[in-house]
C-alpha cells in the first residue's frame, strides 16, 4: 500500500513537471502564429491581414508568469482554448476528431504486435533451434529495419493501387456516415488493414526478440528444470512458470508503447490519409499552434504517465519481490 | 489447450477476418457507381483535416465557403481582362476617385429565401469595421465609410485615393446576410455550421472524411449543371495524387511531378491539366547589405543563373520570368512598346557577369571568389523553406551556377516559421527565394514588392521614381494612365534589378472532363484554373454535362 501511495505521489509530481514544460517549450520557438498563418498563403493575400489575425489569435504580450497562471487554471477547467490552425475550432474538437482513430488503429496495432510477437517469442524460445526459432528472429529483424513510410507506400502501391485489393486512403469510405452498423464497421476494418499492417510488420520483431531472449534466460533457471523433472505438463510449465516471469520486462516496454500510441503515427497517417493525432501534432508544430500543441503534448504525456503508473500497480500483483520490498519499508 | 489447437484457432480467425473483408469489399465496390448523366464532381484543394467551419471571415474556412456559398461583388479574372458581375452589376468612380458607387443585382435571394439588398452589403463592410479581427484584407485602412443608398446601390468613400485597393473590396470580400450575422455574438469564434449565402451551391452534409454541396436551385445565375460537389479529405500530396490517378478525384490543385506520363497518359482523352501563371518567384537580394546594394553585383547574379536549367529541373511547369516583372502571358498588354531585348528576356552570360564584376573593381581571390577592393568576398547565404521541394532543387542549382562565376552561395533550408520571421520581420537574410503577390493587374506584385515599409518588401527597395509611379497608378482609374505607370516600373525592374526574377509561380490545376466540359484552358483563359476560392463559381457555372 505504501508502495502504491509512493507511486501516486511520484505521478502527481511528474504531471506537474510535464504541464510546466508543456507551457514553456512552444514559447521558445521563434516567430508568431499570426505571421505563419499569412505565410501559409504564400503572400497571395494582403499584408494587412497580420494585424487582424493577431487580434483573432490573441497574441498577447502579458508577462510570462501571468500567462502561466492563466494556463494552469484553464487546464484545471478542461479548457484547452481554440486551435490557431483551425481557428476558431476548439482544441478539444480537433483532438476528439482524431484521437479515437489513433487509439483504434495504433492501439490495436500495438496490442496485436505485442501479443502476437510475445507469443511467437515464447514458442521460439521453448523450442530453441526449431523451425520458428530459426526463421522468425531473422525475418522479423529484417522487417523491423524497414522504415514505416516506405513499407506503407509499397503496400499501398502494390496491394492498393495496382492490384486494387484494398482501399487507397481514409478510415472509411467517404460517402458513408459514421455509425455503429455492421457495414460501417466492416468498412472501417477494410480500411484499417493496410495501415495496420504497416504498423505491425516493422514492430513485431522487437517484441518477439525481447520475449525470446527473456525466455531463454528464464528457461535456464533451476526451478524450470525442477518443474520439468517433477512432471509438470510442458504447456503449463511454458506459460504459467517460465513465461510469466519472463514477461515482466516486456510489460514495462508495453506500458511505454501504449502511452506513446496516443502520439499517433504521423508517417502512416500521411501516407494513408488516415485521421490521427500524429498528423495533428506535426501540423500544430509547423503552424506554431500553441493551444493545439499544448493540448496534444499534454495528452501524450498524461497517457504515458498513466500507462506507466498502471503497469507499476500491475507489477505489485505480478512480482512478489516488489510486494515484499514495499512492505519491508 | 495444445499449441496445435491454438495455432488452429489463430488460423481460423484469420481466415474469417479475410472473408469478412472480402464481403465488405464487394459491398464497397457498389460504393459510388456514378449516374451516367450528371455524377457528383469530386474536388480536392488543400490538405485536411476537415473541420465544420464555414465562417467566410475565418482564415481556415473550408474550401467552397468563399465563392460557392458566399459571393463577392465581382470576380476579376487574373489571367485575362474579364470582370464578371456577381452580386454587383457595375461600379463607377467619382469625386476624384474617392467615391466608388456600386449598382447591385436585383432579385437575388439568400438560400433561406430572404431577399438580398444593399443593406446586406453595407452591413458586411460595417461589420468588418466593428470587428477588426475579421478584416483580413484590411479594407478599413483605405475606406472611410460605406453606406446603402436605396435598395440596390452602395456608396464606398475612401480616405485617400487608392484605386487598386478596390480589388480587395469588390473582388475579395464575401457578402453575408445581415438578418443572420447581426445576431452573432462573437463572429471571430463563430463556426457558422449551416451557412446561408447567395452563391451557386448550398451546404448539404459534413463528416470528417468528406463534406458535400448541392446546386442552389434558386441561384440568380440559374441552377448549376454540376448538381453535386464532394470535397474529400486528404492529408497530403502522395495520398491525393493516388486519389487523382485512380480517378477518385475529378478536379484537383496539386503539384504532380512528371504529370504528362503519370496523369495524362493514363487516360489522354479525359485527363488534362493547365498550370496558369499566377505570379513570379524571385531571388531577393537584401539591399541593406552593401555588396548586394551595388548594381553590378546584382547584374552579375542575374547573368550567372541559367534559368533554362531551372525550367528543365521542374518538369517545365514554370515558364521563365520576364525581367519586367510582368506575369506573362496574363499581362502582355502591359508590355511597354519598344523595350530592348535585354529588358524582355533574361540572358545567361557568365563571361559578361565576370566582366561586369571586374569592371566594378572586384578581383578573384585565391579560392576563385570575387572580392571587393576593401577585401569583402562575394559570399552569401541563400534562404529557402525546407518543405518546398521545388525551391530546394532550384536553390541547389543556383548555388552551383553562381560558383562558376566566382560568387559563393550557401543554401540555408529553414522551417516556414524561421523563414517568415527572417524575411518579413527581422529582415535577417542575404539572398532568399521568395513568392510575390498576384492580382488582376501588375500593380499588386509591384506594390507589395517595391513600396517602402511594406511587410513583403523584404529586400528594402526604396526609390523615389518607383514610388512616384506606384502613386500614379493608385490615383487614376484611367487604364491608359495606369499603363504608363506600369511601363515606368517595368523599366526600373529590368534595369535596376531591385529583385531578380527567376520563374513564374503557377496555379496547380488538374481536371477530368469525362463527364463535364467547359473547363478554362490556356486557349480559353476565362478564369484561373484550379479549385481556388474566387474562380470556382465561374468555372462551375461554365461546365456542362457531356
Amino acid at each position: 500500500m505504501r508502495y502504491v501511495l509512493n507511486r501516486l505521489r511520484f505521478l502527481l509530481l511528474t504531471l506537474w513537471a510535464v504541464v510546466t514544460i508543456n507551457f514553456i517549450l512552444p514559447r521558445l520557438m521563434p516567430g508568431n502564429p499570426a505571421l505563419l498563418m499569412i505565410a501559409r498563403f504564400h503572400g497571395l493575400i494582403s499584408p494587412q491581414a497580420l494585424h487582424a489575425l493577431e487580434l483573432q489569435f490573441g497574441v498577447t504580450n502579458q508577462p510570462l508568469w501571468v500567462q502561466y497562471m492563466t494556463y494552469l487554471s484553464n487546464i484545471a477547467h478542461g479548457n484547452f482554448g481554440l486551435s490557431l490552425t483551425y481557428y476558431p475550432v476548439p482544441v478539444t474538437t480537433v483532438i476528439l476528431n482524431s484521437l479515437p482513430w489513433t487509439l483504434g488503429l495504433a492501439g490495436t496495432a500495438t496490442l496485436f504486435s505485442a501479443v502476437v510477437g510475445t507469443l511467437l517469442g515464447i514458442h521460439a524460445a521453448w523450442r530453441r533451434g526449431g523451425v520458428l526459432d530459426s526463421t522468425l528472429p531473422v525475418a522479423t529483424t529484417f522487417t523491423g529495419a524497414i522504415p514505416h513510410q516506405w513499407l506503407g507506400l509499397i503496400l499501398l502501391y502494390v496491394l492498393g493501387f495496382t492490384l486494387n485489393w484494398f482501399p487507397l486512403s481514409h478510415a472509411y469510405s467517404t460517402s458513408m456516415t459514421p455509425s455503429w452498423s455492421v457495414p460501417f464497421i466492416l468498412n472501417v476494418l477494410d480500411h484499417a488493414i493496410l495501415p495496420g499492417a504497416t504498423m505491425v510488420i516493422p514492430t513485431i520483431g522487437g517484441w518477439l526478440l525481447h520475449m525470446r531472449n527473456n525466455m531463454i534466460q528464464t528457461l535456464s533457471d533451476d526451478y524450470v528444470v525442477f518443474g520439468e523433472a517433477k512432471g509438470i505438463r510442458p504447456n503449463k510449465l511454458m506459460y504459467q512458470y517460465a513465461a510469466r516471469n519472463a514477461l515482466l520486462p516486456s510489460l514495462t516496454g508495453f506500458a511505454m508503447a501504449l502511452g506513446f500510441v496516443v502520439g499517433g503515427a504521423v508517417l502512416v497517417e500521411v501516407v494513408f490519409s488516415y485521421p490521427g493525432v500524429g498528423y495533428q501534432l506535426v501540423n500544430a508544430v509547423e503552424n506554431e499552434d500553441y493551444p493545439l500543441m499544448q493540448g496534444l503534448f499534454l495528452i501524450i504525456a498524461v497517457a504515458v504517465l498513466l500507462a506507466n503508473f498502471l503497469v507499476e500497480i500491475l507489477y505489485v500483483k505480478m512480482d512478489p519481490r516488489v510486494r515484499r520490498a514495499g512492505s519491508s519499508e | 489447450m495444445s499449441i496445435k489447437r491454438k495455432l488452429g484457432l489463430i488460423a481460423a480467425s484469420a481466415v474469417t477476418a479475410l472473408t469478412m473483408t472480402g464481403w465488405s469489399a464487394a459491398a464497397m465496390a457498389a460504393d459510388r457507381a456514378p449516374a451516367i448523366q450528371a455524377p457528383p464532381l469530386t474536388v480536392y484543394g488543400y490538405p485536411g483535416p476537415l473541420m465544420r467551419n464555414f465562417n467566410p471571415f475565418s482564415e481556415s474556412t473550408m474550401l467552397g465557403s468563399l465563392s460557392l456559398i458566399y459571393e463577392p461583388l465581382f470576380y476579376f479574372n487574373t489571367v485575362g481582362s474579364q470582370v464578371y458581375p456577381l452580386l454587383g452589376l457595375k461600379y463607377a468612380w467619382s469625386n476624384g476617385n474617392k467615391v466608388l458607387t456600386v449598382d447591385l443585382r436585383r432579385n437575388v435571394r439568400w438560400t433561406d429565401g430572404k431577399p438580398f439588398t444593399a443593406q446586406d452589403v453595407a452591413f458586411t463592410f460595417n461589420y468588418l469595421k466593428k470587428n477588426p479581427a475579421l478584416d483580413l484584407e484590411g479594407v478599413w485602412t483605405a475606406l472611410s465609410s460605406v453606406t446603402a443608398e436605396g435598395p440596390y446601390t452602395v456608396r464606398f468613400t475612401f480616405k485617400t485615393v487608392d484605386v487598386p485597393y478596390s480589388w480587395y473590396i469588390l473582388g475579395q470580400t464575401p457578402i453575408v446576410p445581415e438578418h443572420i450575422w447581426s445576431k452573432v455574438a462573437n463572429p471571430t469564434k463563430f463556426l457558422n455550421p449551416n451557412p446561408v449565402g447567395t452563391g451557386p451551391y448550398k451546404f448539404t452534409s459534413f463528416n470528417p472524411e468528406e463534406y458535400t454541396f448541392t446546386a442552389n436551385p434558386h441561384y440568380w445565375g440559374g441552377e448549376s449543371k454540376v448538381h453535386e460537389l464532394l470535397f474529400p479529405n486528404y492529408l497530403g500530396g502522395t495520398s491525393a495524387q493516388l486519389g487523382l490517378l485512380s480517378g477518385k478525384i475529378d478536379w484537383a490543385g496539386i503539384n504532380v511531378p512528371n504529370i504528362q506520363t503519370v496523369y495524362v497518359n493514363r487516360d489522354p482523352k479525359y485527363n488534362h491539366y493547365w498550370f496558369a501563371p499566377a505570379s513570379i518567384d524571385m531571388l531577393l537580394p537584401n539591399l541593406r547589405n552593401p555588396l548586394l546594394a551595388s548594381l553590378p553585383v546584382r547584374e552579375a547574379l542575374s547573368l550567372g543563373i541559367n534559368r533554362a536549367k531551372l525550367y528543365a529541373a521542374e518538369y517545365k511547369y514554370s515558364p521563365i520570368a520576364s525581367p519586367t516583372g510582368l506575369t506573362l502571358p496574363n499581362f502582355k498588354e502591359y508590355l511597354a512598346p519598344g523595350l530592348p531585348k535585354q529588358d524582355l528576356t533574361f540572358a545567361y552570360n557568365p563571361q559578361k557577369a565576370e566582366q561586369i564584376l571586374t569592371k566594378a573593381g572586384f578581383k578573384k581571390n585565391a579560392s576563385g571568389i570575387f572580392t571587393s577592393p576593401s577585401g569583402k568576398p562575394l559570399s552569401f547565404t541563400l534562404q529557402v523553406v525546407n518543405s518546398f521541394t521545388v525551391w530546394d532543387v532550384e536553390a541547389a542549382i543556383i548555388a552551383q551556377e553562381l560558383k562558376q562565376v566566382g560568387i559563393q552561395v550557401t543554401v540555408n533550408e529553414e522551417s516556414w516559421a524561421v523563414y517568415q520571421n527572417n524575411m518579413n520581420v527581422s529582415r535577417n537574410f542575404q539572398l532568399a527565394l521568395s513568392f510575390t503577390s498576384t492580382g488582376p493587374t501588375p500593380f499588386y506584385l509591384y506594390n507589395n514588392l517595391l513600396r517602402p515599409n511594406q511587410m513583403f518588401n523584404a529586400e528594402g527597395w526604396n526609390n523615389p521614381a518607383t514610388n512616384a509611379a506606384l502613386n500614379m497608378f493608385q490615383q487614376t482609374s484611367n487604364p491608359k494612365v495606369q499603363k504608363q505607370a506600369i511601363y515606368r516600373i517595368e523599366k526600373i525592374m529590368a534595369t535596376q534589378l531591385p529583385a531578380i526574377g527567376l520563374f513564374e509561380q503557377t496555379s496547380w490545376n488538374e481536371y477530368s472532363d469525362r463527364y463535364y466540359t467547359g473547363w478554362p484552358t490556356a486557349k480559353d483563359p476565362y478564369a484561373v484554373g484550379g479549385p481556388w476560392s474566387f474562380p470556382m463559381e465561374i468555372i462551375l457555372m461554365h461546365l456542362r454535362p457531356r
